[in-house]
């Protein structure tokens, strides 16, 4: 049984392996549909309006984007794999360095966002479930209903205004109060940094901060989660075998956390990784309200700034980060059920 | 002694077409450490009676009328009461494997799950290598192969016949005093088939136990039972002894299943069957249910509904012996 | 009810709710019109529908004919009207019962005009990811094999960009109109269908029936069409009505970073957010178009859940 589960996570990284791969192709080809001539990629390359001919050509040459289009991508992907993006268009430097601190601090709220997320999904779910058809089950579908049918930018407006503007509870912008000095970067993490060099005010001002940025995506979210935990939930309730666990003798306690909760959160994982490339989605529009900076903000102003590299390189990481959360989820799914790993 | 005695119950479902009642007025006593075969085609109620009996029907579904296990009422019985009489008191094994075992967890756990509730009720502390090893002898019992390779298997692992000796075994290991069997033997080889029920049958002897084998199978159900109770359409048509009922039957519904078995005697002939099909319970017929299909049918029969009569110790729902004025 | 009682469905799935012999895709119908919340979220989007259909051909035909006016004759108030500052920021009143913009535009007549975009978007987006993602999808389940693990990976490498992202680095590189919106929202739009159908064709696969209609020789085209396609779709459906929802959320937050419809032509997305500059004191300003855009996607959510509560049977129980 434990050789079957190493199998199948081996296969599964490959599948990521090739989805990444494929990945960084798509992309690629998306840019050559829409640039297919070299001056044309050399001009945004420039990212400027005002340039000779002889510029154009250098830039060609540099980037090697005369080259047969296989050739191109070969490099970039040798690249890519070792972490070069190649320079930034507008501040010329690796684009890396940029993207290094931009994000953990997109990663950190949107993991805290993601877990409150299925909190609140599941419990509301169940809840539902348990009672459905009654005045619970009614109200969580109403909750639900509002929290999700309202774009993202209406709720962190709103949250804005009213917690930060009128209620001054809670800061209305910024990861953390610019006024405090940052930790040194460990681990490139904030909240960690801060947390082992022992610099509680700034993982308090950093905490914060994060509660709008948060409720935000975890209120917009959570509606789905509901839903399915919802139908997953009503569903094994319904299931023979949670019968015979009653039939058992077992009390409703037992039944409800060995049998039912097991079994309905199954669905649950892979929407959670779905789940997660939406909070990232919505973490474009919150963090540009929110002046938050982390790479949905660095993503939105580099489209601004038409900073071609940019574009390309936070693309291919927002994608490279689902691609690990789904296969997170498939591991967690496999830990659960047993019935896909021994396939 | 009953074990369990029915008295008017009637199950009702809510549907989108609005409300069905599946089990009509049904009366019916079940003798300790006896067998009933409770025979039905499909849509006759008959896994109905077995979830009102345990009071795990649907949550559309809902029972009135009486339900008495022993000198307990059960469908007034607070739910931590019923709890505690499922398993050890009541026990069901379920008609669709597929569905009747956790699919998360191994074999294994889940017998022993069981064996943790019956320990529990008798002040016992759960030894796990006794409880494996009782396990094991019920599971060798219901003559699965390699017991040992088949508790750590997962139950998707399992073939339909598998899983219904398996929830068998679990049903041998609570030792129920009543153990409701809908269908148990329909996933199994004749063979196979023949000795659960010889293992049922042990039980019952050593135990007192009392089965109520539910099925549509009356060959299997008279193979097993001491009593045979006929349901059509959420009605009881003929209730009595098994050797009176498959001899001479009464009802003509019953004499028309006993017709329909391929026997010797009939080789010459066609093979018989029922014409038509159970009614819909949104369309049931007027008067008596089964008169559409009923050879002997008659101008009373369309209007009103026979009630039961006793006929030789027997007791028949039908025109043919209900001589009581017209209505 | 007779009808419905002697029926036969002619999907000939007799596979029915509580043992009652009706088949589902009726049980389906009865249930969506008389639930109360399957009614509610038919009737918003219904009217919304019908209400696009209505002024999207006006608009059509102004712009065929090329008589502008035409777009708005069933409006209250000229939509584009320009910039009026005697009548910017007026709170509702019976002329203007949303209010105007800071424009001085009638906001209930923007709105209305809007509303055809909106419906276009989710229909052309959903539909073709329907169309595109459901043969994909189907092909690979039932073939199998190289073309179902290429198209899965695929697939997956599609699903892994978030869909806004995508669509804004698509709208730096085709430009920000309206139909470039479109197209990025299609290439984000058909993975998910392609992945739903084909998890729907593997199940079909092993039901048997696959087997029986070819054991008749039925030409594979219209096995693959006729059978598996139009069975897979029923638990699609129920996410199709729920993604029109999704389609117009994700469409008012591009408008709201300034992709897609670009102004002076009114959004509701767009209507949303510049309202919100002008929170609290001009709260009819945000308030009618956030409140439409919510009305419209919990249309659209209701129908969705209805609809999956009906298809999966357990409406009735055994």
């Amino acid at each position: 049984m434990r050789s079957n589960f190493f199998f199948f996570l081996v296969r599964r990284a490959i599948n990521a392996f090739v989805t990444l791969l494929l990945l960084i192709l798509l992309v690629f080809v998306l840019i050559h549909v829409v640039l297919p001539t070299p001056e044309a990629m050399a001009k945004v390359y420039i990212g400027s309006t005002h340039y000779t001919q002889s510029e154009l050509q250098s830039v060609i040459v540099r980037y090697g984007l005369d080259q047969p289009i296989y050739v191109q991508f070969l490099n970039y992907l040798a690249n890519a794999l070792s972490g070069n993006f190649g320079m930034d268009s507008l501040y010329k430097v690796p684009e890396m360095q940029l993207l290094d601190k931009f994000i953990p601090i997109t990663l950190e709220f949107v993991v805290v966002a993601i877990f409150l997320q299925v909190v609140i999904g599941v419990l509301t779910g169940g809840l539902a479930a348990l009672y459905r058809g009654k005045a619970v089950d009614w109200g969580i579908k109403a909750l639900y209903l509002v929290s999700w049918a309202a774009p993202v930018f209406l709720w962190a407006t709103l949250l804005q205004f009213g917690f930060a503007y009128d209620l001054k509870l809670l800061p209305s912008m910024n990861v953390a109060n610019p006024l405090l000095t940052p930790p040194k970067p460990i681990t490139g993490y904030p909240l960690i940094d801060s947390a082992l060099e022992g610099d509680w005010s700034y993982f308090d001002s950093l905490l914060q901060h994060m509660v709008l940025p948060v409720l935000a995506i975890a209120i917009t979210g959570f509606g789905l989660t509901t839903r399915m935990m919802r139908s997953s939930s009503i569903e094994v309730l319904d299931r023979d075998y949670v019968r015979l666990a009653y039939m058992k003798g077992l009390s409703g306690g037992k039944v409800f956390f060995g049998t039912v909760f097991r079994n309905a959160i199954i669905p649950i994982i892979t929407l959670t990784a779905v789940q997660f490339g939406f909070a990232i989605s919505g973490a474009v529009v919150i963090e540009d309200i929110f002046l938050y900076k982390g790479m949905g903000f660095f993503l939105y102003q580099s489209v601004v700034n038409l900073d071609y590299v940019a574009i390309l390189t936070t693309t291919i990481i927002i994608g490279i980060s689902v691609i690990v959360a789904n296969f997170v989820a498939d591991v967690l799914y496999a830990l659960v059920d047993p019935r896909v790993r021994l396939e | 002694m009953n074990a369990i005695t029915i008295r008017d119950l009637s199950v009702f479902y809510r549907t989108p077409f609005g409300m069905v009642k599946v089990l009509d007025g049904l009366d019916a006593d079940f003798e300790e450490g006896r067998t009933v075969g409770v025979v039905g085609e499909s849509g006759s109620g008959k896994s109905t009676l077995g979830f009102a009996i345990t009071r795990l029907l649907p949550p559309a579904g809902s029972a009135k009328g009486s339900i008495r296990f022993y000198d307990t009422e059960l469908l007034s019985l607070p739910q931590k009461r019923m709890r505690e009489i499922r398993g050890t008191g009541i026990f069901m094994v379920m008609q669709d494997p597929f569905s009747s075992l956790n699919p998360v967890k191994r074999v294994r756990d889940q017998l022993i799950e069981a064996l943790q509730v019956k320990y529990e009720r008798r002040g016992e502390d759960l030894d796990v290598p006794r409880a494996e090893k009782e396990a094991l002898k019920r599971l060798s019992d219901v003559k699965l192969p390699d017991p040992d390779l088949m508790m750590l298997k997962y139950p998707h692992q399992l073939s339909g016949g598998q899983i219904q000796r398996v929830v068998i075994a679990m049903g041998l290991l609570l030792e129920p005093r009543v153990m409701i069997a809908d269908e148990p033997t329909s996933a199994l080889d004749v063979s196979i088939q023949a000795q659960v029920i010889a293992l049922m049958k042990e039980l019952q002897q050593n135990y007192g136990m009392t089965l109520i084998f539910v099925t549509h199978d009356l060959a299997v159900a008279s193979a097993v039972s001491d009593r045979i109770l006929i349901l059509y359409a959420g009605k009881m048509l003929e209730f009595g002894d098994v050797e009176g009922v498959i001899k001479e039957p009464l009802h003509p519904y019953t004499q028309g299943l006993l017709k329909s078995f391929p026997a010797g005697s009939y080789k010459d002939h066609e093979l018989y069957s029922l014409k038509g099909m159970p009614p819909s319970f949104f369309d049931l017929p007027p008067g008596c249910r089964f008169s559409p299909r009923c050879p002997y049918v008659f101008d009373r029969c369309t209007k009103e509904e026979p009630r039961l009569v006793q006929v030789n110790g027997r007791l028949v729902r039908c025109f043919l012996y209900d001589k009581s004025a017209e209505q | 009810m007779d009808i419905i009682k002697k029926a036969v469905g002619f999907r000939g799935d007799v596979d029915a709710a509580a043992n009652t012999g009706v088949p589902q895709n009726l049980t389906t119908w009865y249930y969506m019109f008389h639930k109360k919340e399957a009614v509610t979220g038919m009737a918003i989007i219904v009217v919304f529908l019908v209400w696009s259909a209505l002024e999207g051909t006006m608009q059509a035909l102004a712009y065929y004919v090329r008589r502008p006016n035409l777009g708005w004759v069933l409006l209250p108030h000229d939509p584009l009207a320009s910039p009026n500052p005697a009548l910017s920021l007026r709170p509702p009143s019976l002329a203007y019962p949303f209010g105007t913009n800071l424009n001085g535009q009638d906001i209930l007549s923007r709105l209305l005009y809007a509303a055809p975009k909106d419906a276009a978007a989710a229909m052309v987006v959903v539909f073709s990811a329907v169309v595109i993602g459901g043969l994909l999808g189907v092909m690979a389940g039932y073939y199998g094999g190289w073309t179902d693990e290429i198209l899965m990976r695929v697939t997956d490498a599609f699903l892994a960009f978030p869909g806004l992202v995508l669509a804004i680095a698509l709208s730096m590189l085709i430009g920000p109109g309206f139909d470039s919106v479109l197209i990025s929202l299609t290439i984000i739009w058909w993975p998910i269908y392609a992945r739903l159908f084909r998890g729907q064709t593997l199940t079909l696969k092993y039901r048997g029936f696959v087997e029986v209609s070819r054991l008749f020789g039925v030409s594979q085209l219209r096995v693959l069409f006729k059978h598996i396609f139009m069975n897979a779709i029923d638990p699609v459906l129920a996410y199709m009505a729920l993604d029109f929802g999704t389609v117009i959320l994700t469409y008012s937050t591009l408008a709201f970073l300034g992709i897609g419809i670009q102004p002076p032509y009114p959004e509701w997305g767009s209507m949303s957010s510049d309202g919100l500059s002008f929170f609290p004191s001009a709260w009819w300003y945000t308030l009618f178009p956030s409140a439409t855009i919510l009305l419209v996607v919990i249309g659209f959510i209701l129908v969705g859940d209805s609809l999956q509560d009906a298809l999966s049977g357990r409406v009735s129980d055994r």
